[in-house]
């Protein structure tokens, strides 16, 4: 069976706090529908053939690759040979199929291959979610992340994408000039600096929240992955958190139990990881990075990486 | 049982190699002392309720998160609740936990807060503030616990462990070593209130237990270092079990790297990497110690060769892997090793008299090993291996 999704490559505008509107490029969903930061959150069961028909509407050309994911990039180069994109790209105006084999579960990101310096740093990235085989979103029972015997089942799911912006460089960027230096200063979860990261989900820009909701003993799965250039140290304060998977790969498998147990996990650029807990005594606990230079909108604390999981 | 410690929020100076004098927030185990860098250590066992009195005499709010416990109670006076994110009346978060407030603002919360938890598992972790933790941490308002096993027992070797009988972490001597850095101008601006802009952080000294190198290598307790009580050379015998607890209290990540040897890293977060049967425990010769976490390692240094029972000098080991310098800075007795003393080579000079040598362990991110540019210094220290039976109770934290 073939999945088929929709993206389309636009520009948009960011809110974030402080800093009022930034320029980014984006993913969206609809061909009516606005850039997004991160993209639409794709879903796909296992073992399903994925086409991607991505329409440009960017002025330059943009391209998709799914690291970690089964598929065969076609790198591109000029004719004296200069490297010019990893996967084909897709020419401004037009549109392209980019597909893959969604052959293992977990969480994934997809981005642009395409000057990645670049249009990363702008947004051009979004999460999947490979859901393993007798996934079903009507039946709790069946709801893991690996599958059975991987001891990942669940009550409460959350996605976090996490990211970073320097906003001259999108200003820079959105106006066609070159970037100087980095210089990163918003540091975003699922697309927004706290306080932004606690409002509910909305259908805005930047449509996911970065809150995590659960009752008092259920099982939660945070799911974490890094989009961004820089490496961040996840903390949840307060709860012993299991690392269940790292980059997709579950620690249980059948007879052997490698998970451990944290509270800070040093998530790598491009790496993730699928962290379980119990939802402990009712309460508010932060979730934060301790690289407490990333909990700052621009100068200012608080800010940045830092969210809530709210017990009830 | 229960513990109570007392500690006082407030503030003092740190010395560095290059003759620097540098501001600091931090935390102190008396009323009317300086801060220490870093907080005074923290020994209690497993099981123990560990009761934490802060008193802020700072000039705003601070705090106390410990991350790795669960259930941490905070008290202003009112009675015990679970340490909560504090928001203001307009819903700011103002602190990601309950804080005793500075004095002379008595509208709000007392200048004092205890905190209550029981020590649920043992191993090495933060204490830390959480309450402008960005400026507080790096000033300095950090220190370490180590929780000891329920059945720790020093005088019965197979419970001398870091986790317990029979979890595999038996030790003979054991060593803390907590790694940060220093930016001077966040410690300037705080001391003369001007503005410091986070976006401009860059540290120019690296610390090991709040010592820049060489003053890591100073005993405990140096006169000349009132403020940094803590040394972080490592001295062992040949064969011995030699756990290092790192804690990683700044804001980077810092791969410590030791000379000539592998570390088994049997825990991380105070958690012990097994599951039943399965030991997940694994070597490294560098160890990244990511910020707020702790990774504890145990490791034998056995020598190319050596035994106890056979101490006769073999192939002495590589010179890269010995703390070197220029002709006459070799830290290696001249000798093959531990107590036969010989001829030294031309040009070498010896400091170490009891035939003891060294491994540098220091952060494999080289600028991270100068002091405001300028090489050696910063976040580095040795690993000094005795001759069997000249360390004495050497090694053992109290």
């Amino acid at each position: 069976m073939t999945v088929n999704i929709n993206l389309w490559a636009k520009t948009g505008s960011l809110s974030l706090p402080g800093a009022g509107t930034v320029p980014f490029w984006g993913f969206a969903g609809a061909a009516a529908g606005p850039a997004q930061l991160p993209g639409p959150l794709l879903e796909v069961p296992q073992g399903e053939n994925v086409e991607i028909s991505l329409t440009n509407d960017l002025t330059f050309g943009v391209s998709l690759v799914f690291p970690g994911q089964d598929f065969i990039p076609q790198p591109v180069k000029n004719p004296d040979g200069a490297f010019v994109s990893y996967n084909l790209e897709t020419a401004p105006g037009g549109s392209l199929i980019y597909s893959l084999t969604a052959s293992r579960p977990g969480i994934f990101l997809y981005e642009s291959g395409t000057a990645p310096e670049k249009q990363i740093q702008m947004g051009l990235y979004g999460a999947m979610v490979v859901r393993p085989p007798g996934f079903d979103p009507g039946n709790p029972a069946t709801w893991t992340a690996y599958g059975p015997g991987t001891g990942t089942e669940f009550d409460v799911e959350k996605i976090l994408v996490i990211s970073e912006v320097d906003t001259a460089i999108h200003q820079a960027l959105a106006s066609g000039d070159d970037p100087a230096a980095y210089n990163l200063d918003y540091f975003l979860i699922n697309g927004r600096s706290f306080p932004d990261t606690l409002n509910p989900d909305d259908s805005g820009t930047q449509p996911y929240s970065g809150k995590i909701t659960a009752n008092s003993g259920q099982r939660v799965l945070l799911r974490i992955i890094n989009a961004g250039f820089m490496n961040h140290n996840i903390r949840l304060q307060g709860i012993d958190i299991k690392v269940a998977a790292g980059d997709s790969r579950p620690l249980i498998t059948p007879g052997l139990d490698k998970s451990y147990l944290k509270h800070t996990v040093t998530i790598g650029s491009g790496q993730s990881y699928d962290i379980l807990f119990t939802a402990p005594a009712a309460g508010n606990y932060i979730l934060y990075d301790r690289n407490l230079n990333c909990c700052v909108n621009g100068n200012n604390f608080p800010g940045g990486i830092l969210t809530m999981v709210g017990i009830i | 049982m229960t513990v109570n410690i007392e500690l006082w929020a407030t503030d003092g100076y740190m010395s560095t190699p290059d003759g620097n004098s540098i501001y600091i927030w931090g935390f102190s185990d008396a009323a009317g002392k300086k801060a220490q860098l870093p907080g005074p250590r923290i020994v209690v066992t497993q099981g123990d309720v560990v009761s934490i009195t802060v008193n802020n005499i700072l000039p705003e709010a601070t705090s106390l998160l410990f991350p790795g416990q669960s259930g941490v109670l905070a008290d202003t006076g009112t009675g015990p609740h679970l340490a909560q994110p504090q928001f203001d009346g307009s819903g700011n978060l103002v602190s990601l936990t309950d804080f005793a407030d500075y004095p002379g603002n008595p509208d709000t919360n007392p200048a004092s807060i205890k905190y209550t938890f029981t020590a649920g598992n043992p191993g090495t972790y933060l204490y830390e503030s959480g309450t402008n933790p960005h400026k507080q941490v790096p000033m300095g308002l950090y220190g370490a616990i180590i929780v000891r096993p329920a059945d720790y027992d020093p005088a019965i070797p197979t419970r001398k462990t870091a986790y317990g009988e029979n979890t595999g972490t038996e030790f003979d001597r054991e060593y803390l070593i907590v790694v940060s850095e220093i930016d001077p101008a966040l410690h300037s601006a705080v001391e003369k209130g001007t503005e410091y802009k986070i976006r401009e952080f860059k540290p120019r000294y690296w610390t090991m237990n709040g010592r820049c190198a060489p003053d890591t290598m100073f005993a405990d307790g140096m006169g000349c270092l009132p403020n940094q009580p803590y040394g972080a050379m490592i001295m062992a015998e040949p064969g011995e079990k030699i756990l290092i607890r790192y804690a990683g209290s700044g804001i980077e990540n810092h791969p410590l790297h030791l000379h000539g040897n592998h570390t088994r890293i049997v825990a991380e977060d105070g958690r012990l990497l097994k599951n039943g049967a399965t030991d997940l425990s694994y070597k490294r010769f560098t160890v990244l110690t990511g910020s707020g976490q702790t990774y504890d390692q145990i490791f034998t240094w056995s020598g190319l060769g050596y035994s106890p029972a056979d101490p006769i000098p073999t192939t002495v080991p590589n010179l890269r892997n010995l703390g070197v310098g220029d002709a006459g800075w070799t830290l290696w007795s001249g000798s093959p090793y531990l107590g036969e003393k010989g001829d030294i080579p031309v040009g070498v000079t010896s400091f170490n008299g009891i035939g003891e040598y060294y491994f540098m362990l220091h952060s494999h991110e080289e600028m991270q090993i100068t002091n405001w540019g300028e090489f050696p210094g910063g976040m580095m220290s040795m690993l000094a291996i005795f001759p069997a039976g000249t360390l004495g109770d050497t090694g053992i934290i109290e």
